[in-house]
């Protein structure tokens, strides 16, 4: 059994709708402990207060849960493209090898000395900018579709966000009409 | 509106294909609405059904209404729908990023998964947007 995912000293979640948040979407070393901390302040600062408002507010949860992921994916993508770029740099090229080769064929005819070889001489330090692009240019796809991914959960979230504050308007104006209803009848009884 | 030209020409073109003719391409065809079941309707599967009854009751009584109707049922099929995508999406980064996290290839295709299942989530999104409105 899993444990409810708000802390029930800051919001309880109502018992017939806490099915839908018992197996948050956690994965790699994604803890628990992190995402029902995330739940807790943003339900704290909302308090749905039914079970479509629920709905939304985990819509938000979610997105905003995504949107942390892709992230911090992006980013450790970026790093291992820069790993990568760094590797280019130091490694060897074709014209090494011929250059290696023809020194051997020297070496071995006796017209150069093992003490004469220099060896490869190290790259030009590089700027990070510089790196940087290269990475961006080694893995632009993939780049660019976790940005795509950013901006879509943004835009779900925005969404989620108006659709709550819609059905939060829609609700106060029927409870407005419902007790206008009520007040109007004791009125209309009270007048007979 | 197509001609009559139009519609004669394509049932006759239609008819001189009879789809794949070897065994491995019968084999392959028959399995191509199989690929994740994310197309079925949520609600036919008979072991959410209680769940989602459920739901649609506790929808109608969030907007103040007396008797479950239809849009609270679409908007809880189009929520359990919703779980069941996310479901999906985090087993796509169990397996295509965090099994290897040093493999860029893994991060394509995850990349172009993500996006086949944007599709589905959208859809699901838009279903319960629309049926929580009618409701």
């Amino acid at each position: 059994m899993t444990k409810p995912p708000v802390n029930p000293k800051v919001v309880r979640v109502p018992k017939e709708i806490e099915q839908l948040f018992d197996d948050p979407p956690l994965v790699g070393d994604e803890l628990r402990d992190s995402y029902n901390a995330v739940f807790s302040i943003l339900a704290a600062a909302v308090k749905p207060a039914d079970a479509i408002q629920w709905m939304y507010f985990d819509d938000v949860v979610y997105s905003t849960w995504e949107i942390q992921r892709v992230r911090k994916i992006k980013a450790a993508y970026i790093n291992l493209l820069l790993t990568k770029v760094a590797e280019a740099r130091f490694a060897w090229t074709t014209a090494d090898y011929v250059r290696q080769m023809r020194l051997a064929e020297k070496i071995i005819d006796g017209k150069l000395k093992m003490e004469e070889v220099k060896p490869k001489p190290e790259p030009e330090p590089e700027d990070p900018a510089t790196s940087l692009a290269k990475a961006y240019l080694l893995g632009l796809d993939d780049i660019e579709a976790f940005d795509k991914q950013i901006a879509l959960f943004e835009a779900r979230r925005n969404n989620a966000l108006r659709e709550l504050a819609w059905h939060c308007e829609t609700t106060a104006r029927k409870l407005d009409k419902a007790s206008r209803d009520i007040i109007d009848g004791e009125f209309t009884e009270a007048t007979k | 509106m197509s001609s009559d030209r139009k519609i004669a020409a394509n049932r006759n073109n239609a008819k001189k294909s009879t789809g794949p003719r070897s065994n491995a391409g019968r084999e392959a065809s028959r399995r191509n609405a199989l690929r994740h079941g994310l197309a079925i309707a949520i609600g036919s599967d008979p072991a959410l059904h209680d769940d989602i009854e459920k739901l649609a009751k506790l929808l109608t009584s969030s907007s103040g209404i007396q008797k479950v109707n239809e849009f609270a049922r679409a908007a809880a099929e189009a929520e359990y729908d919703l779980l069941r995508i996310r479901k999906i999406r985090t087993s796509l980064f169990e397996t295509h990023y965090f099994a290897d996290t040093t493999a860029p290839d893994g991060l394509t295709n995850l990349n172009v998964k993500l996006a086949k299942l944007a599709r589905y989530e959208r859809r699901a999104l838009s279903r319960r947007k629309r049926a929580l409105r009618l409701m």
